[in-house]
């Protein structure tokens, strides 16, 4: 069995494709940026997070939050927003509307999840470790929350979407067995299991913690009003949990991990089922161009 | 030479010299000026157009420099100058023959100072348009208009295409940033009104909620005075005077729903249950759509029709400050667009030299006169003096309302302009078999609001035994595309085994015309499934592999850092292992970077990775300085791409290698930049509609099926026509964005909801389909089917209720835009029509594709696909065992009796071929088949080929000749442009000198009578074409034919056959006698004309001599060849039959 330690997103990869794995990871193959803004303002209200969370004490009162937030967004905005990834000036401030509403909406002092969040977070931006059956895995958690009975995990996207729900969560076993393509999905899954398990690791974890993991989307909900002096732009978010989930289909996600680690360490990187990851994946990947899997489709046709 | 040239548009049979039919003659001898000649389709129109410019000219001694002529495409207007040429020579180059478009251009060269604007403008491309509209983007006043350049999905929903649509749907109809600011108002006044249609809906909701027809006829009155209070209260210019006008419309119907419920009260009239919903439902009291008792698809909840208006105004108040700065910037950039240059020509007409521009011409010929704009119209008008106006068009053919085109022009303007015109019919068809026009009579009667009837009668119907109109009907099952329908169709078209079909068809004679792209795409891929050659309009088949590489290419070039398309290249070009890829993948250096630094003998192929490395330097090395078409011609010259192409891929090509041509249309083109890659990206969702204007016609494929919308197919004919999924779902009309608003604008504020859009476009669909069918010459094949709810006949009451209710302020009708176009067309259907639904779309006729004989086994062409890949494939893994499977693949087509025999053209080069090595010919002319792989380094590339100064020389005398320019500076500059156009400077120097010495000829005082004559002459069954270069008139009144020759070698003129063929065609050109013919030397060996005369026996004797050898040709096969010195040039001296002194490649052992 290898030691080699793997990230979640790196186990997602494969499972989303192990000839994209193989293009993207093993030979480092570059590709165009195509959504570099979208990188940019993820950057910018990950660090306006972990900024406020890592200078507010238990005590600090909602306002003062809020208004440290909006200083700290404003300052990540000028250092990671730049004209260049914009067609217009106008996008470019549109953008930071609509991210900049969703942090005050985060912080609102009046009852924003964020003033927990900070309150009492114990950990940004945390490493965390594990390994399970012999498989290494590894990441970084956006922010670890002491809740009354436990630790609560949270990993913020820019909305949760399609995120792994309870609903949907019987598509891993499909994707196990082949009968789907559901990589988002298992990626949720993955990120899961890494996050509760190495939290577990970690120094401030105590047994009988109750460990608890949510994704946070702080841009679920966006509106766009229209009024005769411009535009306004607010903007809500809520979390989603999956540590249920992950309790309820423990086996079949330790599966899917073994199965992507073992692939990885093992360096077998053939498309399997092809029909599937062909209609599923390709059609959004970045490597489709030069998809020799893929294109063989195409030239035998 | 484009392929409209064989088949132009406007000409009703391809022989020359028919002559008139009574109708068209009536047209062309009268003196009756203005005319009107509404002409159905295929009657010849333009063909009568240019016989009755011809009569001015011979008949009535007009000056052909007095003449205008005005037709839609550049094609049009090309070959009606090429038949006037060739019916009154040189004069025929006089006339003015111009699109709406370029009549402008030249007006506005000619009087830049005039018009106020720079002389050397130039015509905005695409490119640059979509470049102005990058920029200007922050110009807009964001409130309503979201700032997204793209979403999630890309560019289609941004605010930049948003703004492209803007711009586009105003400026046709003529309407400028100033006019909508003036309509407008400011923001606030516009966002007052946006509320409005809440307020109505709260107005019938509040008071309409009644349960008995009694109750809510008591409230009817207060809404009636509530909506004339909302109506009171708005101004009465612009904006508020349309929505003043909305409110009208709804305070007339509550006066007329009183009435009626008042009726039903009174005991006169009877309404069905539930109608007392009826009101509350019109003024979209219910907040979720029609409730029980309404029926669904009622469609008439009307404040929706004032709140798409408002939210039009919204974006329009928005948009309107982009669409300003846009115009500023082409000003800035010198540039104007293509709708620029009519609203600037129609302002200069409208000045001052108005008249003096007017007065260049005495006539005015106008051609599809139906697809022409407001503006155009203004224009046509501003031309005209003594109402000597000449106008063809068809009614039932104006598919471009929706584009801004006002189909009134032809019928009611036209009227009003000219109170003295004459009206002359066009009805007698030329083109296609008469149960494909009764189908098209029919079905064109169900169109409301047609103003002239007109039938369609086909004359001199040639015999013909097969099936003509045919119907195949969809497969039940759900989301069924039938596309498999009409593979087979084609199949059995292409085979015409069945007993259906009167004769095989070429790929070439059939036509897939289609509502929207969507229908195509599901064929095109069983077209590729089942190795169908087809070709799509205007597509740049971004799906298609080679493209992809090709595209990929260029995108490496332009940002080296995109690994991705270094790969792509890699592989499908230099065909890298999997090994040698990796190589090159690994480590921190950019890929480019180790390519060229790592040493080959770390690869596993290196000569491939050597290859690539060569091409990738030398690429690179000029990418930064070379235009970008210079650019493409070295990527495709130096790496012969191309030959790592299908053939289905090379036609795919095509619109990317025109895409990279009108590039930066300035003089001198921009090199490749990231730019241009992002633009080919966005070039489907940006310009999807630039293919759809009726300016633009596509090049017609002679070797394929061609695939296009109706809309491109307009003016052009197939002998086979297949549309599929003809049903009311996919045929659905709507309405567009702005319809009301620039309806407002162009025609008065109240226009705006006089007139409902979506009935128009109803209209205008059957008006689509009508000019689909007329397409058709042999074969229409219609495919489509019916939901079942569409045979449901029953209107409900309610609906029938409603229709009656409704007074006539109210433009909406109920059911509005349903257009059960299957149910039509099975009423319609001749009693003749077939139904191939089990037949020829079911399932093929004979064999489709041929056999392949291998190793004892007869197999079909994709099984025998399999094999040879398994051969392959065993052959790479060393598995291939000597004996059994060697056999020789017999593929009966190759080897055994050649039946059937594909259509032949002959022509003199094709002949002279044959003569040389029946192979070769057999390879070239018979079958298409691919050159040899040729390795670009080993090419002598040095030296000029003789071939290109030749061309150049022949088309600078072609164009020289067109142009009637006389002069030998003249002739220079085209020889310039033409060389500097394709590349072909190093041709120049040598071509310049055949010039010199054409001078020195006496050639040049001669009248010139023809050039680049195109001719097609019957011998024997076998069709032999070719081109005259040109045919003059010696001082003493004989005429003679000249071959140029710029080469150096010297032609026997006694035993020559190249000019007894010229001289056989001169016999159906000319009204005289053409008996001599010579060799104008303009080469080395020149300067000298060797000419003599032919008689009649020594044509006969050629002639019979040609006759044997088409003959022998007929019985051609692959297995007979002469190996000789001409295997040196031959494009397949890698078969074995080249003698080894000759081989260039490795040879193929047989």
């Amino acid at each position: 069995m290898s030691s080699e330690s793997l990230s979640p997103s790196r186990l997602a990869n494969y499972a989303t494709c192990p000839r994209l794995y193989d293009y993207r990871y093993v030979q480092g193959v570059n590709a165009p940026d195509r959504t570099e803004l979208y990188l940019n303002q993820g950057t910018i209200y990950h660090e306006t997070i972990e900024d406020v969370c890592d200078a507010t004490d238990r005590d600090d009162d909602p306002e003062t939050i809020h208004n440290r937030a909006m200083q700290v967004f404003d300052a990540k905005w000028d250092e990671h927003s730049t004209p260049d990834d914009y067609e217009s000036a106008a996008h470019q401030e549109y953008q930071r509307a609509e991210n900049r509403a969703a942090i005050a909406s985060f912080f609102d002092p009046d009852g924003g999840d964020g003033i927990e969040h900070a309150r009492y977070s114990v950990a940004t931006e945390c490493w965390v470790e594990c390994e399970v059956d012999g498989r290494e895995l590894h990441g970084r958690a956006d922010n670890v929350v002491r809740t009354d009975d436990g630790l609560h995990i949270f990993d913020y996207k820019r909305n949760t979407d399609g995120v792994l729900s309870s609903g949907t969560a019987e598509y891993l076993g499909d994707h196990f067995d082949g009968e789907a393509h559901e990589p988002k999905r298992v990626r949720n899954a993955f990120q899961t299991a890494t996050y509760v398990e190495g939290v577990k690791n970690e120094p401030f974890y105590e047994d009988g913690m109750e460990v608890r993991f949510s994704f946070y989307g702080i841009l679920n909900s966006t509106s766009f009003e229209s009024t005769p002096s411009g535009y306004d732009v607010s903007a809500r978010g809520w979390p989603r949990e999956t540590t249920e989930i992950y309790e309820n289909h423990y086996d079949t996600i330790w599966a899917l991990i073994r199965e992507a680690h073992d692939g990885i360490t093992g360096e077998t990187y053939e498309p399997e089922p092809l029909d599937l990851i062909t209609e599923e994946a390709c059609p959004d990947c970045d490597y489709r161009e030069m998809c020799a899997d893929r294109l063989s489709t195409e030239v035998h046709r | 030479m484009s392929d409209e040239s064989e088949y132009p548009s406007w000409f009703p049979v391809p022989e020359e010299d028919v002559s008139p039919e009574p109708q068209q003659r009536t047209i062309i001898n009268s003196d009756a000026y203005p005319m009107r000649v509404l002409a159905g389709a295929g009657t010849g129109k333009t063909f009568t157009m240019v016989r009755k410019i011809e009569h001015l000219i011979d008949e009535e001694d007009v000056s052909p420099d007095r003449i205008l002529a005005l037709t839609f495409t550049n094609n049009a207007a090309d070959s009606m100058r090429e038949k006037l040429n060739a019916k009154l020579g040189t004069a025929g180059y006089d006339i003015d023959a111009y699109t709406y478009h370029s009549i402008c251009n030249e007006i506005l060269t000619d009087y830049a100072y005039e018009a106020g604007i720079d002389p050397d403008f130039e015509v905005a491309t695409d490119a640059e348009k979509y470049a102005i509209v990058l920029d200007v983007l922050d110009d807009i006043e964001y409130r309503s208009v979201k700032p997204n350049v793209y979403g999630s999905d890309g560019y289609a929903s941004g605010a930049a295409s948003k703004l492209l649509n803007f711009i586009g749907s105003m400026k046709r109809s003529g309407i400028s940033p100033d006019d909508i600011d003036a309509f407008l108002g400011p923001a606030d006044r516009v966002y007052d009104l946006a509320d409005l249609p809440e307020r109505i809906e709260a107005i019938a909701s509040d008071h309409l909620g009644g349960r008995s027809v009694a109750s809510v006829l008591d409230s009817l009155p207060e809404v009636r005075d509530e909506l004339a209070a909302e109506r009171d209260g708005l101004g009465t210019d612009g904006i508020e005077a349309s929505t003043r006008d909305f409110l009208d419309r709804l305070v007339d119907l509550c006066d007329a729903l009183e009435t009626a419920f008042e009726a039903h009260e009174a005991g006169e009239r009877d309404l069905p249950d539930n109608v007392y919903k009826l009101p509350k439902y019109l003024f979209g009291g219910y907040a979720s759509g029609a409730p029980k008792g309404i029926p669904d698809d009622l469609g008439l909840e009307l404040t929706d029709h004032l709140d798409s208006f408002v939210s039009d105004c919204l974006a329009a108040r928005d948009l309107t400050a982009g669409y300003a700065a846009y115009e500023r910037e082409l000003d800035e950039r010198n540039l104007i667009d293509f709708d620029g240059l009519v609203v600037e020509t129609a302002a200069l007409m409208d000045s001052s030299v108005g008249e003096e521009i007017a007065e260049r011409w005495d006539y005015v010929f106008c051609d599809e006169f139906q697809d022409t704009d407001r503006l155009q119209f203004d224009l046509v008008t501003s031309l005209v003096t003594d109402d000597n106006l000449f106008v063809v068009g068809d009614d039932d053919q104006a598919i471009y309302e929706w584009r801004g085109a006002n189909v009134a022009n032809i019928t009611d303007e036209l009227d009003r302009a000219f109170a003295a015109l004459e009206d002359e019919p066009l009805e007698e068809n030329f083109r296609s078999r008469q149960p494909i026009l009764n189908l098209a009579n029919e079905a064109i009667q169900k169109l409301d609001h047609r103003e002239r009837h007109k039938t369609l009668k086909r004359v001199d119907e040639p015999a013909y035994d097969g099936d003509t109109v045919a119907t195949v009907e969809l497969p039940d099952e759900d989301d069924a595309d039938g596309a498999t329908q009409l593979r087979t169709v084609v199949q059995n078209l292409l085979s015409g085994a069945a007993d259906n079909l009167d004769e095989a068809y070429d790929p070439g004679d059939i036509a897939l015309l289609v509502r929207k792209n969507d229908h195509a795409t599901p064929v095109i891929e069983e077209f590729e499934d089942a190795g169908i050659p087809y070709q799509v309009a205007g597509d740049l088949a971004t799906e298609s592999v080679g493209v992809g590489t090709v595209t990929a290419y260029l995108k490496a070039l332009a940002r080296p850092e995109d690994e991705v398309s270094w790969n792509r290249v890699l592989l499908m070009r230099y065909r890298l292992c999997d090994a040698d890829l990796r190589t090159l993948n690994a480590g921190d250096d950019s890929l480019v970077d180790t390519l060229r630094e790592t040493p080959l003998d770390e690869f596993e192929e290196p000569d491939r990775v050597a290859e690539a490395h060569e091409h990738v330097t030398e690429l690179l090395a000029i990418r930064d300085s070379a235009s970008l078409s210079h650019l493409y011609r070295e990527l495709t010259d130096i790496t012969n791409i191309e030959w790592y192409l299908s053939e289905q891929e090379r036609r795919d090509l095509a619109q990317l290698e025109d895409v990279i041509e009108q590039y930066g249309d300035s003089a001198v083109q921009p090199p490749l930049t990231p730019e241009f890659i992002n633009s080919l990206e966005h070039y489907d969702s940006l310009f999807d509609e630039s293919g759809s204007t009726p300016t633009s016609q596509p090049d017609v494929a002679d070797d394929a099926v061609n695939v296009m919308t109706i809309h491109k197919s307009k003016g052009l004919d197939f002998p086979v026509v297949l549309t599929p999924q003809v049903t009311a779902d996919e045929w659905a009309p709507s309405s567009r964005t702005y319809d009301a608003l620039e309806t407002g604008l162009s025609d008065g504020a109240e226009a705006a909801f006089a007139e409902d859009f979506v009935e128009r476009d109803a209209r205008e669909t059957r008006r689509v389909f009508h000019v689909g069918i007329t397409r058709a010459e042999d074969v229409l094949v219609l495919q489509g089917g019916t939901e079942d709810d569409d045979d449901a006949t029953d209107v409900h009451p309610v609906s029938e209720a409603v229709d009656e209710i409704l007074p006539p302020q109210i433009p909406w009708q109920p059911a509005r835009g349903q257009l059960p176009l299957w149910t039509d067309v099975q009423e319609c259907l001749p009693d003749d029509a077939a139904d191939w639904t089990d037949t020829l779309a079911n399932e093929t006729v004979g064999r489709v594709g041929g056999t392949v004989q291998h190793d004892g086994d007869e197999l079909a062409v994709e099984a025998a696909r399999d094999r040879v890949l398994d051969l392959a494939t065993a052959t790479l893994d060393g598995d291939l065992s000597p004996r059994a499977e060697r056999e020789t693949l017999q593929v009966t087509s190759l080897t055994g009796p050649s039946t059937p025999s594909p259509p032949l053209s002959h022509s003199y080069t094709s002949l002279a071929a044959y003569e040389e090595c029946p192979r070769s010919h057999y390879l070239d002319y018979v079958v298409n088949a691919f050159p040899d792989y040729q390795d670009a380094t080993n090419e002598a590339r040095d030296g000029v080929s003789q071939r290109e100064i030749g061309l150049l020389f022949h088309d600078t005398a072609e164009q020289a000749a067109n142009q009637a320019v006389e002069r030998r500076e003249e002739w220079y500059e085209i020889c310039e442009r033409l060389a500097s156009q394709r590349r072909a400077e190093d041709a120049l120097p040598a071509a310049k000198q055949c010039i010199d010495r054409y001078f020195e000829l006496d050639l040049p005082s001669y009248e010139l009578i023809d050039a680049e004559r195109e001719f097609e002459l019957d011998i024997d069954g076998h069709e032999l074409v070719g081109y005259i270069d040109a045919v003059y008139r010696t001082p003493d009144d004989e005429l003679v034919v000249i071959d140029y020759k710029a080469t150096e070698r010297h032609r026997d003129l006694e035993d020559d056959k190249q000019l007894p063929i010229y001289l056989l065609a001169c016999r159906d050109l000319y009204d005289e006698p053409v008996a001599r013919a010579g060799y104008a030397y303009v080469g080395n060996i020149g300067p000298k004309v060797e000419s003599r005369t032919f008689s009649d026996s020594d044509l006969e004797a050629v002639r019979d001599d040609v006759t044997s050898s088409m003959n022998d040709i007929a019985a051609f096969s692959f297995s007979r060849y002469t190996s000789g010195e001409h295997c040196r040039w031959c494009q397949h001296n890698q078969l074995p039959c080249a003698p080894a002194s000759v081989t260039v490649g490795p040879g193929l052992e047989e």
